[in-house]
């Protein structure tokens, strides 16, 4: 897999626009997939089934990943897909991977819980040296985050951008651009002075100063 | 509302599974023309309300179809080797491979639908129910993996042909495409309305862990700040009102 020689080990990376995600990885990368079709049996076997671990660690795991412990008894095809998401990274934690991928992660989550799991991942990397991937289309989830950005210009060309300034013009040749960023380069086409903020309470006030 | 025709109407629709309620209760009228917006907190139901109106899911309580529905799910289920067989493509009269084209470019026809990017594989999802004539269209998160530029070319075209849309997404900067905003929280409507006013209660939506669109999130701040007295949608707007 030609992405696979650009992930930083150690960091949290992200991947954009790329164009087929049936992701062959070699096998210390682990992609966080849910199935179309689960067995009919519940989280605590399932998670038994996958990890051989003890109620005790499968507890903190589902702890780890925003889950209460009543989900243990829940069946694995009556969860949400969100649950699912959840339940199948307190698998991959257990197994105690290194390196996992996730494919449009922001899709299953709203505001609240990608905060929670970016300062869960923030805390991964920066405790146990994990690596994650985010294979995604859209940059405002990655903002404050990722610290490894790279993305696919045309077949065999990628941009790589170490903890990158999502201010980068080439960025935007490539993809949307986000509204804070899109916004704040209008004021400067304006002639407003606004320095390049990424965080809506700092660009707050700046604007205040401003006006 | 009440002169609008109601395309669909859900009464107190109830899911269970395993002796776990799913759907608490669902209430939901969709009215022709309405393009709504669709989101909800984790778990509260969104992929079970689909798969209830598509047929695919028992439930209880009533769901009225008064028009052709169709609903598009957030997987692919191709059979076929190529995307034309895939959307028998050769049996179309002219007005359905104008449909296809639209979207669709005829090199890409000749390709597995397998191999071909996600984007194409969401277009190729999208044609076959579009030729399916549907006056009312439910989506579990269409854009995703789209540029704006073929989101825009979807909504404009599915307005030109009048199918009203329904959108489920957790993405919220889409929902200023849309007039009507839902928010489902644990199997029931927590919030329903013109989007702007919905999205304007950002204290039940930050409750319940809903952001808001970065314009509109803005623009509720500053007018804290009372830099601004309303929500301005646009940068040009915005600029032009802070700086006036």
């Amino acid at each position: 897999m030609e992405i696979e020689k650009y992930i930083e080990f150690g960091k949290i990376n992200a991947v954009l626009n790329l164009d087929s995600l049936d992701f062959n990885f070699r096998e210390e990368i682990h992609v966080l997939r849910i199935k179309p079709k689960y067995k009919n049996i519940n989280v605590k076997k399932y998670l038994l089934e996958k990890t051989s671990c003890l109620e005790e660690r499968m507890l903190s795991s589902l702890k780890l990943v925003h889950m209460e412990e009543d989900i243990l008894e829940k069946k694995m095809n009556v969860l949400s897909t969100s649950e699912k998401v959840k339940v199948e990274l307190a698998v991959l934690l257990i197994q105690n991977v290194n390196c996992i991928v996730f494919n449009k992660f922001d899709s299953y989550f709203m505001e609240k819980e990608l905060l929670f799991f970016k300062k869960l991942f923030l805390k991964l990397v920066k405790k146990y040296k994990k690596t994650f991937v985010f294979v995604n289309s859209d940059l405002s989830f990655l903002f404050d985050f990722v610290n490894h950005l790279v993305v696919k210009k045309s077949k065999k060309d990628y941009l790589v951008l170490e903890d990158p300034n999502f201010y980068e013009e080439e960025l935007y040749s490539i993809m949307d651009c986000p509204p804070i960023v899109d916004f704040v380069k209008y004021l400067n086409e304006q002639g407003k002075k606004i320095l390049p903020y990424i965080d809506l309470k700092e660009l707050l006030k700046a604007i205040f100063r401003e006006v | 509302m009440c002169f609008m025709k109601k395309l669909m109407e859900i009464k107190n629709l109830i899911v269970e599974k395993e002796n776990f309620k799913i759907l608490n209760g669902i209430n939901l009228i969709i009215y022709e023309g309405v393009n709504t917006f669709l989101c909800g907190t984790p778990s509260s139901g969104k992929t079970s309300l689909l798969k209830s109106i598509s047929g695919m899911q028992k439930y209880k309580g009533h769901i009225i179809k008064n028009c052709k529905i169709e609903v598009l799910f957030d997987d692919y289920s191709f059979s076929k080797d190529t995307i034309l067989e895939e959307l028998d493509y050769d049996t179309l009269n002219d007005k359905q491979k104008k449909i296809v084209n639209k979207f669709i470019s005829k090199t890409t026809l000749k390709k597995n639908p397998f191999v071909v990017e996600e984007k194409t594989k969401k277009l190729v999802l999208l044609c076959q129910v579009l030729l399916r004539k549907p006056q009312l269209l439910f989506v579990d998160n269409l854009f995703s993996d789209l540029d704006k530029k073929t989101m825009y070319k979807i909504l404009s075209y599915l307005k030109v042909k009048k199918i009203t849309f329904v959108h489920v997404s957790t993405c919220i900067e889409e929902s200023l495409n849309y007039p009507y905003m839902v928010i489902l929280n644990k199997g029931s409507v927590a919030v329903e309305g013109k989007t702007l006013q919905v999205l304007e209660q950002e204290k039940i939506l930050k409750r319940l862990g809903i952001g808001l669109p970065f314009y509109v999130d803005l623009s509720i701040q500053l007018r804290l700040y009372g830099l601004i007295d309303k929500v301005y949608l646009s940068k040009e707007e915005l600029e032009g009102a802070l700086w006036k």
